[in-house]
């Protein structure tokens, strides 16, 4: 693997619009069931104040993908650039990949009876386009990026946020700016 | 994940049964005198009949079962792709089985009684050399499709199956339900020492099985998602039925059974065997039902 | 794959430029216009949803006609039957009332499109009819910006980058306005505080660098408040203020004489130095910009609070200024002819004879729509027509439109889903979306205006708004002539082009429309509202003191006016404010928006979920006397321990209506620039128990 693609996600910037959620299906045209990329709201316990604090979670191209290693066909394949890409020709909809993914990603069309998840929009990248989704974010909150250990150097680049799996189950291509928090006046 | 999985439940249990009748059929056969050719040919029949059933049953779980096929691919990673060649060679073994069940000439008893028994032993020390290699090929097979499916749910990702668990609860359904089932079946074919040898072996697996549970329940409680599937079990009527249908109920019975100097309560061994059926089968459907994975737990 | 430009018409801030996608006819998917200034190249997620609408196989295919009403026993009826019914209806009341008043049209923003006025001409050509006059959306605010500056007018949103300050009142840019975020990201990268005041922590509060949880309508006491502080460090910019507007230093007397932090303090619920610092930073910051939302003047003083915050901006010489505006929305790029909208009424038709004498339409007040329609008697309404509009879904009072609907001889609905007010109507007629239309669109806060291609053919029998007028006229004259004005040919592009006029096409720089079909194209206005000083008051001044507003029975200053009480019975103040994922009744029926969100949730405070033994998760029913919804709660403390908030829109197979416990209680302003008062939505109180 020369390289490792992978998204960075600025909770700073992100107000959960959703917009990438729907700009994944508006690309593909995908089923009413499946959904690829998803938007969460952050438990507002974990942090001081609360306030609504999102993430927007697709495909984490993790490195070490649980679903490509328990698939019986080989429908998952790592490239290069480190997207790893289900085809869904070869799926037989066995489901053991939507049981093995601790994020939930590979999700089962019931329509199409095989399983379908968020393929980094290879085909996009390989046009030299953004994904649909980072390009759809207004605020600009989502973005491609290469994991390395320089961008994991920076400050503020985080591995993980509260209400996560432990990154290290599969080593997920995902990075955060986590949410900031400005002074409140509440009434409580 | 949480739901009731039939065709996993089936094809899991059913084959488990399958292997189970082998490996008894096998153990019974060290003794070369001991196996009655009639029970030899009625547990290789039921043996095959449950693991087409099962394997029948898999299919059903798949979204296109057309393709299935192509599940043998990834046998470098994949314990599903294992699993599914295991079967499909234990499959084959079964077919050389059921092969040496037709050729054995009906009524051929292997009898103790002395005087041909010096020429008919040596045949039948041939025979049930073959017999017996035959039935170990197809029970080692077997047992290793069995731990392969169950290994394919030691996943990182569900930390109640992430351990030894799968594999001992599989081979626990194989052993306990195997063993009832060629009681059940062998009836008047089995003797009696060998009558209560399994119901040995059955009290055996049954008391292991309680044993193993209660550790492997007492442990669940480390992780956040153990510990769900472990309250969802004790809150669970079905999981409180499986302990008083496949668990109590068989210990009561078996005891009662080997107290007797004669096993030959048919309906009694025959009540135990659907008990433990049942209990082993709500307890596979728990072990889907209970499984917590680890998620997001964000708000929505 | 062909490609066609569309605007997307929904009553929406951004108003988004489309790109569609076309292949053989069919609609594979949309973009947003990159050519767009503002919303440049994005939608939201609504506006990706939009293939799943065109092809939904929910949408009314056909004209319905349901017998007998409400039964859900629907039929398909030819469009020559459903027009003839219709034709023969309109004739027959006007036969027996002598004039056509007896029908009433209720329309508004369903489709914001130009040539959607073609339903209110669809019913002025046909004579004299009762007409739903006003908007529950914003009129307070309108009316208050029309007494203070003679208009509403806003600076060019784009124009935020330029701010110093930033100020939102009220107002859920997050979710209701996502496209203007980049403009104040990149202000806030220049070091721009950004302030948002709102009873809600909502995701825009959320980015806050101050959130302040204000006492809901108490807004014009915590601008007071600011106001005193900054008369009283003389940051007051006199010179602009004097010179610009009328009554200036009397309401500084007022402020000398009625007003204290503390009295501001103890009403707002906020401290006394956080109401000190914003006054400071917003009166020296320069420039200083405040962005009033909707959601803040929904309230009984809803109008005196924005005249208030006006003034504020009056005060410290905000207005009228790059950066900086007491920003509302505007209607500067609305010039078109309204050519489907005019038409003359028939010979002879009789009228409603108004105060002034002259004979027209009897209007009756949108937002009192119910009980406005049951009382009309000389003649009564008989008939209702409705199109751009869900009263079933966004009317108050959901119980009292079920009664009105019900006594009605005749309901026709122009619509693309069953819908509550579908489902109370006799027939339905099959509506085009915009991708079949030809229309133009503006928006009511970005100075862009864009071409809508009729990107597909209607799909199925659909027909858009002036298609029906056509066929209604054409049957009409055919039964009566001379009954209908309605023009009955021009194909629909040729009604688009009608639209235009000179002065549009001045201020959008082309020669004739077919150059949008290049690309959307930006007013040529000013960036600041209000820089050429000339105010369309009555005195071209800014009237902080206003004789219109006193003529109209209010204060003529913007004194502080006393908020709604929470009545003892329901103590409860529930807010319906606007989610992401629906435009009122549309989108979220839809089946991806189903998928994503699949049922509504009433967020409510722990300490008073814990009073009613109320857990996450658990259905809760919220009442008072004049309804009940049951709704799953959601615990957070992003709304405070008296306010519950759920955001309204249609789910698909449900009855969930936040509208069934609220009363139509009229905000304080309205009648002056669009005819009624509005409605005060956020003070809709009720009790909550477990369900």
């Amino acid at each position: 693997m020369s390289k490792q693609l992978g998204f960075l996600h600025n909770s700073e910037k992100c107000v959960g619009c959703r917009g990438c959620e729907m700009a994944c299906k508006n690309e593909y045209q995908i089923d009413p069931i499946p959904q690829w990329r998803k938007v969460f709201q952050l438990r507002e316990d974990d942090f001081s104040l609360p306030s609504r604090m999102f993430i927007s979670m697709a495909c984490n191209h993790c490195a070490h993908p649980e679903c490509l290693r328990v698939c019986p066909v080989e429908a998952y394949t790592k490239r290069d650039d480190g997207i790893v890409v289900h085809d869904p020709e070869r799926c037989i909809g066995c489901r053991l990949c939507t049981m093995a993914c601790p994020y939930d990603r590979p999700q089962f069309n019931p329509a199409k009876k095989k399983v379908e998840k968020c393929n980094l929009c290879y085909q996009r990248i390989d046009q030299g386009e953004k994904p649909a989704c980072v390009a759809a974010c207004i605020p600009g909150a989502l973005a491609l990026v290469e994991i390395t250990t320089s961008l994991d150097q920076k400050t503020g680049v985080l591995k993980t946020l509260p209400g996560l799996p432990s990154p290290q189950i599969t080593t997920p291509s995902l990075r955060f700016v986590g949410p900031k928090q400005g002074k409140q006046i509440r009434r409580d | 994940m949480g739901d009731w999985e039939w065709p996993l439940i089936l094809f899991t249990v059913l084959g488990q049964i399958a292997i189970g009748i082998i490996l008894m059929l096998w153990w019974l056969a060290r003794d070369r005198a001991h196996l009655d050719g009639q029970l030899f040919k009625r547990g290789v029949k039921v043996s095959g009949g449950l693991l087409i059933l099962a394997l029948l049953a898999s299919l059903f779980h798949l979204g296109h079962p057309d393709a299935a096929y192509r599940a043998l691919t990834h046998l470098s990673t994949s314990w599903l792709s294992r699993e599914i060649l295991l079967f499909l060679l234990t499959f084959l073994a079964w077919i050389n089985l059921y092969r040496q069940a037709r050729q054995l000439s009906s009524g051929h008893a292997l009898r103790t009684d002395s005087a041909t028994m010096a020429v008919a032993e040596i045949e039948a020390g041939q025979q049930t050399n073959s017999l017996s290699l035959g039935l170990g090929i197809t029970s080692v097979l077997g047992l290793s499709g069995i731990a392969s499916s169950a290994m394919i749910y030691v996943l990182p990702r569900v930390p109640a199956w992430n351990n030894v668990g799968p594999v001992l609860f599989f081979l626990l359904t194989t052993g306990l339900l195997g063993a009832l089932c060629t009681l059940a079946l062998g009836g008047k074919l089995l003797q009696n020492t060998q009558k209560k040898f399994l119901l040995k072996w059955s009290l055996a697996c049954t008391s292991v099985s309680l044993l193993i549970y209660v550790i492997y329940g007492s442990m669940l409680s480390v992780s956040i998602e153990g510990a769900a599937s472990l309250t969802f079990l004790l809150n669970s009527p079905l999981f409180w039925a499986r302990a008083l249908l496949g668990w109590f109920a068989p210990l009561l019975l078996l005891l009662s059974l080997l107290k007797r100097p004669q096993i030959d309560q048919t309906h009694l061994i025959l009540t135990v065997t659907l008990l433990a059926g049942v209990g082993e089968i709500l307890g596979r459907a728990l072990f889907y039902l209970s499984a917590t994975g680890i998620q997001i737990t964000a708000l929505f | 794959m062909q490609t066609f430009r569309n605007v997307c018409p929904r009553n929406c801030y951004d108003t988004c430029g489309m790109i569609t996608y076309v292949q053989d006819g069919v609609l594979k998917k949309v973009e947003g216009d990159p050519k767009h200034g503002y919303t440049n190249g994005k939608l939201c997620l609504k506006g990706y949803t939009y293939p799943r609408r065109v092809y939904s196989p929910d949408r009314i295919k056909y004209p319905m006609k349901q017998s007998p009403r409400g039964s859900g026993n629907w039929t398909r009826i030819s469009w020559d039957e459903a027009i003839d019914t219709i034709a023969k209806k309109i004739l027959d009341l006007k036969k027996r009332y002598g004039s056509t008043l007896p029908i009433c049209l209720d329309k508004y923003s369903g489709n914001f499109g130009i040539v959607h006025y073609g339903v209110e001409g669809t019913m002025s050509s046909i004579g004299y009819t009762t007409r739903a006059v006003g908007t529950p959306c914003w009129p307070a605010g309108i009316d208050a910006q029309t007494y203070d500056f003679g208009t509403l007018y806003s600076n060019d949103p784009e124009d935020m980058v330029n701010t110093k300050y930033l100020i939102l009142w009220g107002q859920n840019a997050a979710w209701t306005a996502i496209h203007s975020f980049p403009f104040i990201n990149q202000a806030r990268e220049r070091g721009t505080k950004l302030v948002v005041i709102d009873p809600i922590l909502t995701s825009t509060a959320s980015k806050a660098d101050l959130y302040i949880q204000i006492n809901p309508s108490t807004d014009g006491a915590l601008a007071l408040g600011m106001a005193r502080y900054i008369l009283d460090n003389n940051w007051v910019d006199w010179e602009y203020a004097r010179a610009n507007s009328l009554g200036f230093d009397e309401w500084v007397n007022y402020l000398k004489a009625e007003i204290t932090l503390e009295w501001a303090s103890e009403k707002t619920g906020v401290p006394k130095d956080i109401i000190m610092e914003i006054a400071r930073e917003y009166a020296t910051t320069k420039p200083a910009s405040m962005w009033v939302g909707y959601g803040m003047q929904r309230h009984t003083n809803g109008g005196q609070n924005v005249r208030i915050i006006d003034a504020l901006g009056v005060m410290t010489g905000n207005v009228g200024k790059s950066g900086g505006g007491v920003n509302y929305g505007h209607l500067e790029t609305w010039g078109f002819n309204y050519n489907a909208m005019v038409n003359s009424a028939p010979q002879g038709s009789k009228g409603f004879v108004g105060p002034d004498g002259k004979v027209g339409d009897r209007s009756i007040n949108i937002n009192n729509f119910a009980k406005d329609v049951s009382a009309q008697s000389d003649p009564p309404v008989k008939m209702l027509w409705l199109a751009c509009r869900n009263p079933g879904s966004q009317d108050p009072d959901t119980h009292a439109i079920e009664k009105m609907f019900a006594s009605m001889e005749f309901v026709v609905t122009v619509d693309s889903f069953f819908n509550k007010t579908v489902e109370m109507s006799d027939i339905v007629l099959p509506a085009t979306t915009h991708f079949e239309d030809w229309d133009v669109m503006a928006s009511y806060w970005h100075y862009w205006v864009g071409i809508n291609q009729r990107a597909i053919d209607p799909l199925f029998e659909s027909k858009s708004d002036v298609e029906i007028a056509i066929e209604l006229s054409q049957k009409m004259n055919a039964l009566q002539p001379g009954s209908c004005t309605f023009p009955t040919s021009g194909t629909p592009e040729e009604w688009l082009a009608k639209e235009f006029n000179p002065g549009i096409q001045q201020m959008l720089g082309i020669n004739n429309y077919k150059e949008l079909l290049n690309g959307p194209r930006k007013a040529k206005i000013p960036a600041a509202a209000w820089s050429d000083g000339k105010f369309r008051t009555p005195s071209k001044k800014i009237e902080i003191h206003s004789d219109l507003a006193q003529k109209n029975g209010l204060p003529a200053l913007p004194i502080w006016v006393e908020e709604m009480k929470t009545p003892e019975k329901y103590p409860i103040r529930f807010m319906t404010p606007h989610p992401q994922h629906a435009l009122h009744s549309q989108f979220q029926n839809l089946d991806w928006m189903m998928t994503a969100n699949p049922e509504p949730k009433v967020e409510i405070h722990p300490v008073l979920a814990a009073k009613y033994g109320i857990a996450e998760g658990a259905m809760v029913k919220i009442y008072n006397d004049l309804g009940s919804i049951t709704v799953k709660a959601h615990l957070t403390r992003t709304t405070s321990p008296n306010v519950i908030v759920s955001y309204e829109s249609w789910y698909k197979n449900s009855n969930f209506n936040v509208n069934y416990t609220l009363k139509a209680t009229p905000s304080d302003m309205g009648k002056q620039a669009t005819g009624n008062d509005g409605l005060a939505f956020h003070d809709n109180f009720v009790m909550i128990e477990r369900a």
